[in-house]
């Protein structure tokens, strides 16, 4: 192959995850979406219990609960009168999800050092 | 079972060149944002043989560990356990081959073992997945 012009050939990332309505990176984009996940992190809470240790209101709870539900990365059950939040994909998933942004960042970089040093072969 | 993540990409540049920038010059281009200290100074050290350390030095002197070098065959491959910002016991395996091309040379990363995260079942596997989970967190908050 002579893609040399673009240079990337390939880039292939192929995860077990099924097909998401919205992209998670952009659902961890902001830092009260962040929070909740990291409350949730040490088990399962349901909005008052989240809205209870955040400084926002509880529809403002419920809606960023909505998004991460649409990205995958929560889940909901009911326990009674109550709906309970816990984390849906693993932490496995989001990982490799993180580093396949890393190596696009990472070849991209690679390949400026590499094409502008002297060679050392 | 997770698969893996494959990364390939030409670079122009001989296959040794393209070794050794991705090995022992890694401080130059190796993205700041994931790193452990993040300074303008650090350094990313690959000791150059099988059972070397992979680490970064920051600009005050320490020293923060990110794998183990398990496959040293310049300039054709290099191989490691990778275990930035998560536990040793949770390390992937990254595998990199360098290939000669008509003008330059291919580089193929593969990267294998996430099950590891959070692979244990009941008590332990909530404490990884939840430790997983908020390394991710971190990380993200430090690339945006």
């Amino acid at each position: 192959m002579d893609d040399i012009g673009n240079g990337f050939v390939t880039l292939t990332a192929t995860m077990t995850a099924q097909p998401l309505e919205s992209d998670p990176f952009a659902a961890l984009g902001d830092p009260n979406r962040r929070a909740i996940v990291e409350l949730l992190s040490n088990g399962d809470r349901s909005v008052n219990e989240i809205a209870d240790d955040l400084p926002i209101s509880r529809p403002a709870v419920s809606r960023h609960l909505r998004l991460l539900k649409e990205a995958g990365l929560v889940i909901d059950r009911a326990d009674g009168t109550k709906r309970l939040y816990r984390l849906d994909a693993s932490g496995a998933e989001m990982m490799a999800r993180y580093m396949e942004e890393v190596w696009g960042e990472v070849a991209a970089r690679f390949r400026l050092a590499a094409e502008n040093t002297p060679d050392s072969g | 079972m997770m698969e893996p993540i494959v990364v390939e990409f030409d670079v122009r540049a001989s296959q040794e060149h393209a070794f050794d920038v991705w090995t022992s010059r890694a401080s130059m281009w190796w993205p700041r944002s994931h790193t452990i200290t993040e300074g303008p100074d650090l350094t990313v050290v690959f000791e150059p043989f099988a059972g070397g350390r992979i680490y970064e030095r920051g600009s005050e002197g320490s020293e923060h560990e990110w794998g183990e070098v398990v496959i040293w065959e310049p300039p054709a491959r290099v191989g490691y356990l990778w275990h930035l910002f998560v536990d040793r016991s949770e390390a992937t395996e990254i595998t990199v081959t360098f290939t000669e091309t008509d003008n330059g040379s291919r580089v193929r990363l593969v990267q294998t073992g996430f099950e590891k995260l959070g692979a244990e079942v009941g008590t332990e596997r909530r404490r990884r997945t939840s430790n997983a989970w908020l390394e991710l967190t971190a990380l993200y908050r430090e690339v945006i």
